[in-house]
């Protein structure tokens, strides 16, 4: 009779006694042996059942095969010996004497167990190989994320740099220069790209330099350590240090050497005494940098301060007339400028003026100084007269970066530090344009340098995961449901507190960050988005530098496909301003991904008739109207502006593009809008929605 | 950006084919690539009995953390701890005692990629990416600071591991190193695969793993002996993982494969 208990080998604890030790060897498990006893035996009673059952139905039985597969047993081996066994042993059971037809019975369950088995299995190993690939990704994404993190930093340094830094093939070409070695030798990098880095050597210093890299290149030595001297532009010697080392690729073959190149002039100089001829400079006849700086040590040599007044000068354009005209062209302009600045300030014992690079030139004022407006406009009227190359008149202009120490008020440490700022003016007036002057401003410098210090402080707090992606809501204009979430960046700075999106992406163009951070940003947002309960859509806008990256599409599809997210969940926002760009990858980029079903939309939306073209031509679904164009509206109700925009939005949605206004702050900005018939709304106002 | 020249050398291979990996292909597991079944088929070739051994291997893992567990060690550093298959230690460890704490080390992005996602809630287990040579940089991980107490005794567990440290990195020295830094009653548990018995079979999959980014080296059973200076084998010793503290019928086998890899536990005495 079913129900009483047999004991011995045809029990039914001793099938599973038997079936326990043909499974346990037949994949590894990581369970006790009497528990894998017990848990078969309750698997024993379910196949009991089923076939003792009347009417009888085979279906419970995958049970069976689900319950091995659960326990960890998944692998073929498992299979055959569990078909085996019961094969064996079920239709010879004591307890199964009298169930009707039992073989053909043993035969359906013993297949449903099997289909039930391989179907679990099968699930399984999709469930590790998904696991896998979410692994895989992560580390490449990390080990990216480093090489990313490096480079930025390597560029900060290089760029920043004072030492001057080459890079240079393993065949000696130069592939990049930073600004300190052209400013040493007087090279633009253009000039310099593509040239041999021994040419730049003095004739008696270049065996000995080129021997040197070739056993740098053969690992003979590590590294490179030479003093020797390099050939300035217009021939003065440079005298430099140069430290370099090699760069290996994966397979430990040398592929680019960096050059580190300190100028030790100055030392050389004060070393050797050298001539009045030298510091000179042979195309003007003025005196040189290395004049200009030993004169002004000697001054802050001096006990008191004095007053000085330092400008430093470029000549606009000096490469576009060496381009167009020839470098003679160049040169007589250059010579003119010198004439008619020794005019100007020549006869002024108090007055030294230099030539200090390529296009630069300076004048050191002691004591009082001119008058700074009239100064800059004497001289620019002064150099407006043409001079006459062949046919061709050219006329000059400078630009005038200008540091004056007042004694008592503001006092440099050194000849250097005078020298720095009077380049940092010189190179914040060159970023307005031509002909334009400006004082040095110490607060503008350390605003800058704090900014720079964040900027360069930004690699390091990502790493640290001070940086964190919020999600900002947009709702419905009508009704304020939320619709979707915008992912946005916010930076948590131990100091600072709080940098907030459009910092920290401002900061991240600046650092190389930007295209890693995007890629970041995308995978933490979908992440993020596929755990929560809810499929709202998410947005990620994106930056110029992003939405021109080559990678993008290729970015966002791995990330589709890896978290299995769907295309027309997500939301791809990209600057009108880089559609505008015919150029970029920004237009092949929207379009691409418009294809493959996500969804796109152009932020900074405004009234220019190029936004207008941008949608017209691009598959975007809906546009982001700017910020900035609120707050104008708020601010200047019923302009011309405000009536350009009454017939923009119903123009936008009348194309079938949605609208989508960000910046609002008020409630009657919010009416104000959603009366003019757009589709969304976000900002401030609407910060503590929730969904 | 677009056009900057990239100037570190790109040595990130993932899809390399890895111990890690084939170790989990030969455990019916289903977290690896075709490259590395395509290896661990190799491997299999031969090594006949491969599943086996690695069977083996890991209910010695097992067995050996309970028995440390016993023995009142709470905190594991588990160093080559490769995928997270079936039975991991903090699975094994923390259904006994939920306080106890584990740091899985790996020197392979990929398996420690994926255990930290197998870990992401569990605030008493971590995973690290680090090298074995390198004792004080692991030691000195911030995880495992943040974790593990170095002034209480713990699990240190070198399961199938240390046949990848190549006579040439001083093993003897590294697990000196090691040793020193444990507190006294510190556990040592090592398995390590040797060649004193089916020579020309381990000669054949040392071959097959020779070019892969993680080459194997047997050793002797002196040897592996010798890798526990320093700390008192419990008994019996370092034996076939099969003949270490057996409980069950399928911790053993009874081909020639079940004498493919020593294992042994050490304690570290106050003198050591
Ligand atoms: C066969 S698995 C062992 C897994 C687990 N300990 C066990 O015995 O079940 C070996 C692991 O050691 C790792 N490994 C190899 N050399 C290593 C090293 N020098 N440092 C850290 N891990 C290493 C491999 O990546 C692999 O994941």
């Amino acid at each position: 009779m079913p129900g009483v208990p047999v004991r011995g080998p045809w029990s039914r604890s001793g099938l599973a006694r038997e079936w326990a030790v043909a499974m346990a060897t037949s994949g590894y498990v990581p369970l006790g042996h009497e528990t894998i006893e017990r848990e078969l035996e309750e698997l024993v009673d379910v196949l009991f059942d089923v076939l003792l059952a009347e009417p009888f139905a085979p279906a419970p039985a995958e049970e069976v095969g689900t319950g091995l597969a659960d326990l960890g047993f998944t692998t073929p081996t498992g299979l055959s010996r569990t078909v085996e066994l019961l094969v064996r042993r079920l239709p010879a059971h004591p307890e199964l004497l009298d169930v009707h037809r039992l073989p053909d019975k043993v035969a359906s369950v013993v297949g449903a167990l099997t289909d039930s088995y391989a179907f679990a299995v099968r699930n399984f190993v999709f469930d590790q190989q998904e696991e896998l690939k979410r692994a895989l990704l992560r580390a490449k994404e990390r080990a990216e994320r480093q090489l990313w993190l490096s480079e930025a930093r390597f560029r900060e340094v290089f760029s920043g740099s004072p030492v001057g830094i080459a890079i240079t093939d393993v065949d000696g070409a130069l592939v990049e220069t930073n600004w300190a070695i052209r400013e040493m030798l007087g090279y633009s990098g253009a000039e310099l790209a593509g040239r041999d880095l021994v040419d730049l050597v003095h004739p008696d210093h270049a065996a000995a330099v080129r021997e040197a890299y070739r056993s740098l290149n053969e690992g003979v030595s590590g590294r490179l350590r030479e003093r020797g001297q390099l050939l300035h532009k217009d021939g003065d010697p440079v005298w430099a240090y140069l430290a370099a080392s090699v760069l290996r690729d994966a397979n430990g073959a040398p592929r680019y050497h960096v050059t580190m190149v300190e100028d030790i002039t100055e030392l050389r100089l004060l070393q050797h005494q050298l001539t009045r001829q030298n510091l000179h400079d042979p195309l003007t006849g003025l005196p040189n940098r290395q004049f200009l700086v030993s004169r002004l040590t000697d001054l802050f040599a001096r006990p008191e301060p004095v007053d000085l007044t330092l400008f430093l000068l470029e000549v606009d354009g000096l490469a576009v007339v060496n381009e167009g005209l020839g470098h003679d062209a160049g040169d007589a302009l250059l010579r003119m400028v010198a004439h008619r600045l020794h005019g100007l300030v020549g006869e002024d014992p108090r007055a030294m003026l230099v030539r200090t690079g390529g296009d630069e030139f300076a004048v050191a004022i002691e004591g009082e100084p001119p008058e700074l407006a009239r100064w800059a406009a004497d001289i620019n009227a002064e150099l407006a007269e043409p001079i006459y190359v062949g046919e061709q008149g050219i006329a000059a202009s400078v630009s005038i970066g200008i540091v004056r120490q007042v004694a008592g008020e503001l006092v440099f440490a050194s000849a250097a530090e005078l020298l720095r700022a009077a380049e940092v003016a010189l190179r914040r007036v060159t970023v307005r344009g031509k002909r334009q002057w400006g004082l040095f401003d110490p607060n503008l410098d350390s605003r800058e340098r704090a900014r720079a210090g964040l900027a360069a402080a930004m690699p390091g707090a990502w790493e640290n995961g001070e940086l964190e992606i919020r999600f900002e809501p947009a709702v419905a204009a009508d009704g304020r449901q939320p619709l979707g979430a915008l992912a946005t960046l916010a930076w948590n700075h131990p100091k600072r507190g709080l940098v907030r999106h459009g910092e920290c992406i401002a900061l991240a163009e600046q650092t190389g960050l930007s295209v890693p951070i995007a890629q970041w940003v995308l995978r933490t947002a979908l992440e993020r988005a596929r755990q929560a309960d809810s499929d709202v859509p998410v947005a990620v806008p994106l930056t110029a530098d992003q939405a021109h990256d080559p990678d993008l599409v290729g970015t966002v599809g791995d990330l589709l496909a890896g978290l299995d997210f769907g295309a027309s969940r997500l939301w791809i926002g990209m600057p009108v301003s880089a559609l505008r760009d015919e150029q970029g990858e920004a237009r092949d980029n929207l379009q691409v991904l418009a294809a493959t079903g996500v969804n796109t939309y152009l932020h900074g939306f405004g009234l220019g008739y190029e936004d207008l073209a941008c949608m017209e031509d691009l598959p975007a679904r809906a546009v982001e109207i700017a910020p900035d164009l609120v707050q104008r509206l708020a601010r200047n109700p019923g302009t011309v502006v405000e009536r350009a925009v009454r017939d923009l939005v119903p123009l936008v949605r009348e194309h079938g593009a949605g609208v989508l206004v960000d910046g609002i702050e008020t409630e009657q900005q919010a009416e104000w809008w959603t009366r003019l018939g757009v589709d969304a709304l976000r900002g401030p106002l609407f910060a503590d929605t929730s969904w | 950006m677009a056009k900057q020249l990239s100037w570190v050398p790109e040595d990130v291979e993932m899809g390399r084919p890895s111990a890690a990996r084939v170790y989990d292909y030969l455990l019916g597991g289903g977290h690896n690539f075709a490259a590395d079944r395509e290896l661990a088929e190799r491997f299999a070739r031969a090594l006949p009995g491969s599943r086996d051994i690695a069977r083996l291997n890991r209910a010695f893992l097992r067995r050996g953390v309970l028995f440390l567990i016993e023995n009142g060690i709470r905190q594991f550093l588990d160093i080559g701890s490769g995928i997270p298959t079936v039975g991991n230690v903090h699975e094994i460890a923390q259904a006994v005692d939920p306080t106890i704490r584990v740091v899985y080390v790996d020197n392979e992005p990929v398996a420690v990629a994926h255990s930290q996602l197998l870990l992401e809630h569990n605030d008493r287990a971590a995973a690290v990416e680090a090298d074995l040579v390198h004792p004080d940089g692991v030691l000195d991980h911030p995880a495992v600071h943040g974790l593990l107490d170095l002034d209480q005794p713990l699990g240190l567990l070198m399961v199938g591991v240390f046949h990848f440290v190549p006579p040439e990195r001083a093993p003897l020295e590294l697990l000196a190193r090691y040793r020193e830094r444990l507190a006294p009653g510190s556990y040592l548990a090592l398995s390590h695969f040797t060649a004193d018995t089916r020579p020309a079979e381990m000669a054949a999959m040392v071959e097959v793993m020779s070019n892969s980014r993680d080459p194997i080296h047997p050793r002797t059973r002196a040897e592996i002996a010798e890798l526990f200076t320093g700390f008192e084998l419990v008994n019996p010793g370092v034996v076939p993982t099969a003949d270490w503290h057996p409980v069950a019928p399928a911790d053993d086998v009874a081909g020639p494969e079940r004498e493919q890899i020593y294992a042994g536990v050490g304690r570290k005495t106050a003198t050591g």
